[in-house]
């Protein structure tokens, strides 16, 4: 997850537990403002986000330290009619990956708050619960609007709602 | 005691630490790696100072990003990274034992360390923005384009680029000349303040002569506006030769002819003793010229010791004038010759058949005297067999060191080699005959104003 890390090399599996260890602590307190919508992570669970994010930002070349996106994408996400204490973990760990992707293909031009606010509406409201459906139509159309320098990054919503 | 200066450490051995050679931009990771290893920290503080510098470390992100965004590239996140090492290296810069190095990092927090290091790079690149004035004010005058370039333009940048919270280990400019001594692994205002300051020394020499860098350049090479070359050593070396042939610093001017007595000098001195006698005079040349600071001693002796081996190879080589610059002085500059008319073919087969039927050699000499005019005329009637054997003493008798200066010009193949010329014409040999007779100043007179003389 961190290709650099802000110590010698001798000390480096010490600084990376240290700082998954944060991030974990970070995420299972998610589970304080969550639990009103029946939505909880177990250790288990939150530990494999953790994975999922690290294997997410090195095939984007990206770094992230603390447990930032994911509190924020669990805070956007946990009162989606979408995303039940069944598939909570899984989906998580899938909008994780679309998100980091995506904040590559959009030039990190859109703010995390931005993105995650457009993949929520779009998740919800266009895409029905479909990943592949935000991943492959919503989020493709976001990012080709924002290189090719569009006005408004969010065109497409009215294209599709037509 | 432990000693410790800007960027080079001298411990006792227990806690010595080496960073000589090393990238100075990561003192506080060297220093770090250094009091870990050698059990000078204890396991507590080592994991606080690692949960600190990642703290730390997302803060500078977070700032980065302006809030925007949690993740960020992975080169930015190194560039940031880079620009924590260097601030928090040079808040141990600062410090003069490794002893206190140690006691700063159980006492003070690594955000702490990092706003003092901010601080201090504050107050220094304030300190630098004088001494960038002062430098300013110290230019010499030069058609070198890389002078200008850098002097004029090139530093200006980095005062208004230098960004000291995410790049402080950037130096924003563009400079293309050279420094004598540049240490180039030095990073963001380290690399700066060593630039301007080294800029400073090197110009504390040069304006002493500042009337006479253009010469020395144009006598370094003619395309000088062009090349990446150091002025002060340029006027440096020639200094030292002035003060090898005993001659004052009054000028840095060098004929072509003490060049070779400066070779006479140094080619028969062991490499030791080359060095020394090179640094004895390179003091000397500073004593003379008032400059007495330690700094510009040691910048100096730097430089010097950097020839000794180019000097060896010139001497070698035998082109020590690539070393010591004949240039062309102001007051004695180009000599400037307006030849005559030639004479028309006709005129000039009846002034050689003339010239023939003379008995007397004074007679031909008359007649030459009388209608030649142009030094081209004079050495065809010198190759017209009108002229024969000690005659040819008796006509150069009867010139003056111009026209013989003349001469060697109108043979000589490379106008800096007055050694290398056409020798097999029957005129010449007996020419340097004569000039082998003259005594060695009368001879380096004219070989100096055949060097100087430009014909129009």
């Amino acid at each position: 997850m961190y290709t650099c890390l802000p110590f010698v090399s001798k000390n480096r599996f010490m600084a990376e537990s240290i700082l998954k260890e944060q991030a974990l602590l970070e995420i299972l307190k998610c589970n304080e403002e969550t639990q009103q919508y029946q939505l909880t992570l177990s250790k288990e669970e939150a530990t494999l986000l953790i994975d999922t994010r690290r294997d997410a930002l090195k095939a984007t070349d990206r770094i992230e330290i603390g447990g930032g996106t994911i509190n924020k994408l669990i805070e956007h996400f946990k009162d989606s009619p979408y995303i039940s204490q069944y598939n909570y973990a899984s989906t998580m760990s899938e909008l994780i990956e679309t998100f980091y992707y995506f904040k590559n293909e959009t030039l990190d031009e859109v703010s995390d708050d931005d993105l995650m606010d457009l993949m929520k509406e779009s998740f919800d409201q266009r895409c029905y619960g479909s990943i592949e459906l935000l991943q492959g139509r919503e989020m493709e159309q976001l990012a080709h609007n924002v290189r090719f320098g569009e006005r408004d990054i969010t065109s497409q919503k009215e294209d599709y709602d037509e | 005691m432990l000693q410790m200066n800007r960027g080079k450490m001298e411990l006792t051995k227990e806690k010595q630490i080496c960073i000589e050679g090393k990238h100075e931009g990561h003192l506080f990771e060297i220093v770090l790696s250094e009091v870990i290893e050698k059990g000078y920290l204890k396991e507590s503080d080592m994991e606080r100072i690692q949960i600190e510098m990642i703290q730390l470390w997302k803060q500078q992100i977070e700032a980065f990003n302006n809030g925007r965004s949690y993740s960020i590239t992975e080169a930015n996140a190194k560039r940031l990274l880079e620009s924590m090492y260097f601030t928090l290296g040079f808040r141990f810069q600062a410090l003069e034992d490794l002893d206190d190095s140690i006691t700063l990092l159980k006492e003070k927090s690594v955000g702490e360390l990092f706003e003092e290091g901010q601080s201090l790079i504050k107050q220094q690149f304030e300190r630098l923005k004088e001494r960038y004035e002062e430098l300013k004010l110290s230019l010499i005058e030069t058609d070198n384009i890389a002078y200008n370039d850098t002097y004029k333009q090139g530093l200006e940048p980095f005062f208004k680029n230098y960004k000291l919270e995410f790049e402080s280990q950037e130096c924003p400019s563009n400079i293309d000349y050279p420094l004598s001594n540049d240490k180039m692994e030095k990073v963001g205002i380290d690399y700066m303040t060593d630039y301007i300051e080294k800029s400073l020394l090197e110009h504390s020499l040069c304006l002493k002569f500042k009337e006479e860098i253009e010469a020395i350049l144009e006598g370094f090479h003619k395309g000088y506006r062009d090349l990446l070359v150091n002025i002060f050593e340029l006027v440096l070396m020639n200094a030292i030769g002035r003060l090898i042939l005993k001659k004052d610093l009054s000028s840095l001017y060098l004929q072509v002819s003490e060049i070779e007595e400066i070779e006479k000098v140094l080619e028969i001195l062991p490499t030791p003793l080359l060095n020394s006698r090179l640094m004895d005079i390179g003091m000397e040349v500073l004593n003379q010229l008032g400059l007495t600071s330690e700094k510009i001693k040691g910048y100096t002796a730097q430089t010097i010791r950097k020839y000794v081996p180019r000097i060896e190879l010139a001497l070698e080589d035998e082109m020590l004038e690539t070393i010591f610059i004949a240039q062309k002085q102001e007051k004695e500059a180009n000599i400037r010759y307006i030849a005559g008319k030639r004479l028309e073919d006709e005129a000039f087969k009846q002034l050689t058949e003339r010239i023939r039927e003379c008995d007397k050699v004074e007679d031909k000499i008359n007649w030459m005297r009388e209608k030649v005019g142009h030094i081209d005329d004079l050495r065809d009637v010198l190759e017209a067999d009108c002229i024969f054997d000690e005659e040819y003493q008796r006509v150069y008798q009867s010139l003056e060191d111009m026209e013989l200066a003349l001469l060697l010009n109108s043979v000589r193949i490379d106008k800096n080699d007055v050694t290398e010329i056409e020798v097999d014409r029957e005129w010449f040999k007996y020419l340097k005959k004569y000039l082998e007779q003259m005594t060695v100043e009368r001879q380096n007179a004219i070989k100096d104003i055949a060097y100087r003389t430009v014909q129009f």
